[in-house]
């Protein structure tokens, strides 16, 4: 993922499209619930119960929650993959499964799943054949997106039965990609990628904000979560249990931050006496700011690939 | 009755497919050919997205191996291949050719077939692709043609490198022939005896012929349809109506076929001699020899058409007045059982023919033509016979029918006799032999004039030289139109054994084509000592001749349907099924499509009857259970084969192993029932996939 710019040269750039004019929310449910049925009655699974959710368009939306909480559910239901046992969704103001409506969605399933006998181009060559591009904007459109997730060139005729995952995960982002969706429906992106190309990932998908796109991000790593989303919901066993921006859940209301750079011992000491004795503040925690292990591994690493650079 | 039933059920199974299809699907299958917005093309250009991976995934399963395993395979038979004839080489090769390449294809197309939509749900693919906007309709179509396209990719390879071969082939069969008929001249003319032989053979004509002409055709022509072809034996025109004679003291015999059934009540079969079913002949006699020491016998034979193994053969003495009468002692194995109360026919045993031959030296018998049932399958009053069936007496259950002419044969086949000239020269004037081949007036309609206003009709004979070897089998053709029969034009030919022989007459014989009347083609073999054998396509009209290669192409376009055919049964299995279950399926499909024939005869002898297990006498209850049991089950069979394609239809070796040219019609004819046969199946697998839970 080497330029995280998107601009995209398929077919039909006004990708503003006529649905996303509307005031419609990209994503709405109404007491969406999937039950999986089993043999006998008891060993019927409820996998998602009473779902009502809003995302709206140009917001990044992360869908949290343990394993078996119900991500993965909502997801292939958004996408018509599976059928509700209740309940109704609509996706950018149609319901879902619509043939039409596809053609503005961009997935990325939590595996890549994609022809191990063809190689990276054939298979952007095959989505975009979908999406009726003709020869051109298909040979153009390939060839960006593969630059854009930052394939090696030299790995691009071979086929993806011979890639590593963290390969085959950028061809999976580039289909995802191909037809420059409105709505691009992320199932755990960062799974499989090294953590240069987790922070590529981000600013990826901070891009894709900023152009105007939708996403829908499904995500374990929480860290990464925050970073980009500006709404989040946690699901746990098929219930929504909390929903809202990010800010507002995480902030903590008893609690005051000052942040500053080069302060002097003894001042530091004396804004601690302060609290403590002049105000009455009880539990006060003075520390030095830590760096985060993702950022320190990001400098290190985009440090040597740049003196390769230069060396070369 | 029963054909009513399957054709019900058939059609209420199918009516509610395809209902269902066009109330659940008829959104899918109209964005096939139409854009539901300008941002996305037809269904057709998605079908054919994933019809293009479907290819690469054939082609990354390594298929090109088929091709050198077909062409190991049939390199190894040419090796080894000896056929008796050399004419037959190449048709041989053809029919190894197009075997080979049914049996890769078929095999390996299924396996991939079902294998595939189970592959990309295990692999979740269709997972990735069910997000796309493309509808279930356009993967399982695309799988589809996919897959037929590979197919057909490789049945063009494979038919390039059979016709490269056959190049090959062709070219060292011609060098063959000349070397051995130079060889055999050059014998010949130096009068060397081969060992076993007492006199110098003359050279072959037909390596001749084959140095010159080899074995690539690919020919045209009009046949007389079935049933408009018999060889008349010696035909007395003296006499009216015209009479054939059938000569004693040889294994001349004659063929009668009754098409109704000659049915008996389960009471009839038994009683004391003289009160069951007969047949009854009757001959005129006349006399070719003064010296006639034996008694005057007629040897028969009756047998079941479907099971000619079950028959019963007699030595007959004819009486005073030429008739003799013939008992069966098992009449309940060669005739049809009918129900005196409601006058149906309980057990069906099919047609019966009776051979009748004559072992007396020095008679003739004479053959009345009797006549062809009309449509409703009553004869023309005033046909003669020699031989009707008798009921037994006290049964006036239902008419006899009469039989018709089916044949005439010397040697076990049909042979049209050299003219006697050592009689002629005697005064004894005897009567000629004569085939007779009537072309029907519709496929007249077809005939190509040649450029100077004449048409071209072939002939393709056996010749058998019992004596005068050395000399050329000779023989007159007269066509004459049904509207004209007097207007005779004939042409004296060489015959050669197994190779094309031309003759041409004027378009006039053809009378009006805007009107136009049956053709008859009468031929007669003019060299004493000779025999000319024929069947029913031996002679025929002359079409312009087609490119070899394009007819083995359409033989492997008949293949193509066969495949294709499969693959649209293999992927709608596999819609839901996991793979082994799906080629089971598929393979069960396949086999009892190749069975309807079996399964209509078991039904036609009903119950018990179809395993032979019917005894004598009057049946207990216990009998009659197992025989309602057993009649329920062919039912059923019948009903379940006719929902399924009838694969032995797909013949590919049917026209060119002939050398001849397979009509576009009938290729059209196989694409399009193979379409019809595919279109439930379809319709099934869209039912089963449009609301199938992925991922």
């Amino acid at each position: 993922m080497t330029s995280p710019t998107v601009s995209p040269p398929s077919p039909a750039p006004a990708a503003a499209s006529a649905a996303a004019a509307t005031e419609l929310p990209a994503i709405e449910t109404r007491n969406l619930t999937k039950v999986y049925p089993g043999f006998f009655r008891d060993q019927s699974v409820t996998a998602l119960e009473n779902l009502n959710l809003t995302v709206n368009r140009g917001e990044i939306f992360g869908l949290l929650g343990p394993n078996g909480s119900g991500k993965t559910t909502t997801i292939k239901l958004l996408l018509g993959l599976i059928n509700p046992t209740e309940g109704f969704s609509t996706v950018l103001g149609k319901p879902t499964g619509d043939q039409v409506t596809r053609r503005s969605i961009g997935y990325l399933p939590e595996e890549t799943y994609l022809y191990r006998f063809l190689n990276a181009r054939q298979t952007l060559d095959f989505y975009a054949r979908i999406f009726n591009m003709n020869r051109a904007q298909r040979m153009r459109a390939v060839e960006y997106y593969l630059d854009f997730v930052g394939l090696d060139p030299a790995v691009r005729r071979r086929r993806l039965k011979t890639y590593s995952k963290g390969q085959a995960r950028r061809v999976g982002l580039a289909q995802a990609l191909i037809n420059d969706p409105d709505l691009v429906i992320l199932d755990e992106p960062t799974s499989g990628l090294d953590p240069l190309g987790t922070q590529e990932m981000k600013n990826l998908i901070k891009e894709l904000k900023r152009a105007g796109k939708t996403v829908l991000l499904s995500s374990h790593q929480l860290a990464d979560v925050e970073d980009v989303c500006d709404r989040v919901c946690i699901l746990y066993r098929g219930k929504l249990e909390v929903e809202g921006t990010v800010n507002s859940l995480l902030e903590v209301q008893d609690v005051f931050k000052v942040e500053a750079r080069n302060v002097p011992a003894e001042v530091q000491e004396k804004v601690v006496s302060l609290l403590q004795h002049s105000a009455g503040v009880s539990e006060v925690q003075p520390g030095v700011q830590r760096s985060r292990l993702q950022d320190l591994f990001n400098r290190l690493v985009l440090n040597k690939r740049a003196a390769e650079r230069a060396g070369k | 009755m029963l054909d009513f039933t399957t054709t019900i059920i058939g059609t209420i199974i199918v009516s509610l497919l395809v209902l269902g299809f066009l109330l659940a699907g008829w959104r899918d299958f109209l964005l096939l050919f139409r854009r539901p917005t300008a941002r996305l093309g037809t269904g057709l250009s998605r079908v054919w997205s994933v019809a293009r991976v479907t290819v690469l995934e054939v082609r990354s399963q390594r298929a090109w191996v088929l091709l050198v395993l077909f062409f190991i395979a049939f390199s190894i038979f040419m090796l080894v291949a000896h056929p008796f004839d050399e004419s037959d080489r190449i048709p041989l090769y053809i029919r190894t050719a197009l075997m080979i390449q049914e049996i890769i294809i078929l095999v390996a197309f299924w396996v991939m077939s079902s294998i595939s939509l189970p592959k990309e749900r295990e692999r979740k693919t269709i997972v990735t692709n069910a997000t796309k906007p493309i509808s279930r309709l356009e993967i399982m179509l695309g799988k589809i043609v996919g897959f037929s396209v590979s197919a057909g990719v490789l049945l063009v390879a494979m038919g390039l490198i059979t016709y490269v071969m056959l190049l090959a082939a062709n070219r060292n069969l011609k060098a063959r022939a000349a070397e051995e008929y130079e060889r055999a001249a050059t014998d010949y003319r130096a009068k060397v005896v081969e060992p076993g032989n007492d006199k110098p053979l003359p050279p072959p004509e037909d390596k001749l012929a084959l140095s010159k002409e080899g074995s690539l055709f690919a020919y045209n022509y009009i046949a007389p349809r079935p049933g408009n072809f018999s060889v008349i034996g010696r035909l007395d025109t003296s006499v009216s109506p015209p009479m054939r004679w059938l000569m004693g003291g040889t294994d001349e015999t004659i063929i009668y076929r009754f098409p109704g059934r000659i049915a008996i009540p389960l009471s009839g079969v038994v009683g004391v001699p003289g009160s069951r079913p007969a047949f009854v002949f009757q001959f005129p006699v006349r006399a070719y020899s003064r010296n006639i020491t034996q008694r005057l016998q007629i040897r028969v034979t009756a047998y079941r058409v479907k099971q000619p193994l079950q028959s019963e053969e007699k030595t007959l003495n004819l009486d005073n007045d030429f008739k003799a009468r013939w008992e069966l002692d098992r009449p309940d194995e060669l005739f049809s059982v009918i129900n005196p109360l409601t006058g149906q026919i309980d057990q069906d045993l099919g047609e019966i023919e009776v051979r009748v031959s004559c072992p007396t030296y020095g008679v003739y018998l004479g053959v009345f033509d009797g006549a062809y049932p009309d449509a409703k399958g009553n004869m023309p009053p005033g046909a003669n016979f020699n031989v009707f069936a008798s009921p037994a007496p006290g049964y006036f259950y239902q008419p006899y029918p009469d039989p018709v002419v089916e044949g005439f044969q010397r040697r076990g086949s049909q042979q049209i006799g050299g003219q006697d000239y050592s009689a002629v020269m005697r005064g004894e004037n005897p009567p000629r032999e004569m085939g007779l081949f009537r072309f029907s007036a519709e496929d007249l309609k077809k005939v190509h004039p040649n450029g100077d206003g004449t048409f071209t009709v072939s002939m393709f004979l056996d010749v058998d030289k019992q004596k005068n070897e050395e000399m050329e089998t000779r023989a007159t053709v007269q066509a004459f139109s049904a509207a004209t029969p007097n207007d005779q034009v004939s042409r004296d030919v060489t015959v050669v054994e197994r190779r094309r022989t031309d003759v041409t007459f004027p378009m006039s014989v053809l009378g009006d084509l805007s009107k136009p009347r049956d053709l008859y083609i009468a031929l007669y073999c003019d060299t004493t000592g000779h025999y000319i054998g024929a069947t029913a396509n031996s002679v025929r009209i002359e079409q312009p001749p087609s490119p070899f290669a394009l007819n083995l192409l359409k033989s492997e376009g008949v293949l193509l349907t066969e495949a294709a055919l499969l693959v649209v049964i293999c992927v709608t299995c596999s819609v839901r099924l996991d793979w082994p279950v799906a080629m089971l399926l598929a393979a069960l499909a396949y086999c009892l499509g190749h069975i309807q024939a079996f399964v209509a005869g078991l039904l036609s002898y009903g119950g018990l009857t179809a395993l032979n297990l019917t005894p004598y006498g009057n049946h207990g209850a216990t009998y009659r259970f197992f025989d309602t049991v057993t009649n329920n089950l062919w039912k059923t069979l019948d009903v379940m084969v006719h929902l399924l394609p009838n694969f032995s239809r797909y013949d590919s070796m049917a026209f060119i192993v002939d050398l001849r040219n397979r009509p576009w019609e009938n290729l059209g004819a196989d694409a399009l029932i193979s379409c019809l046969y595919a279109l439930p199946f379809v319709v099934l697998g869209y039912l089963l996939i449009r609301k199938q839970e992925l991922g």
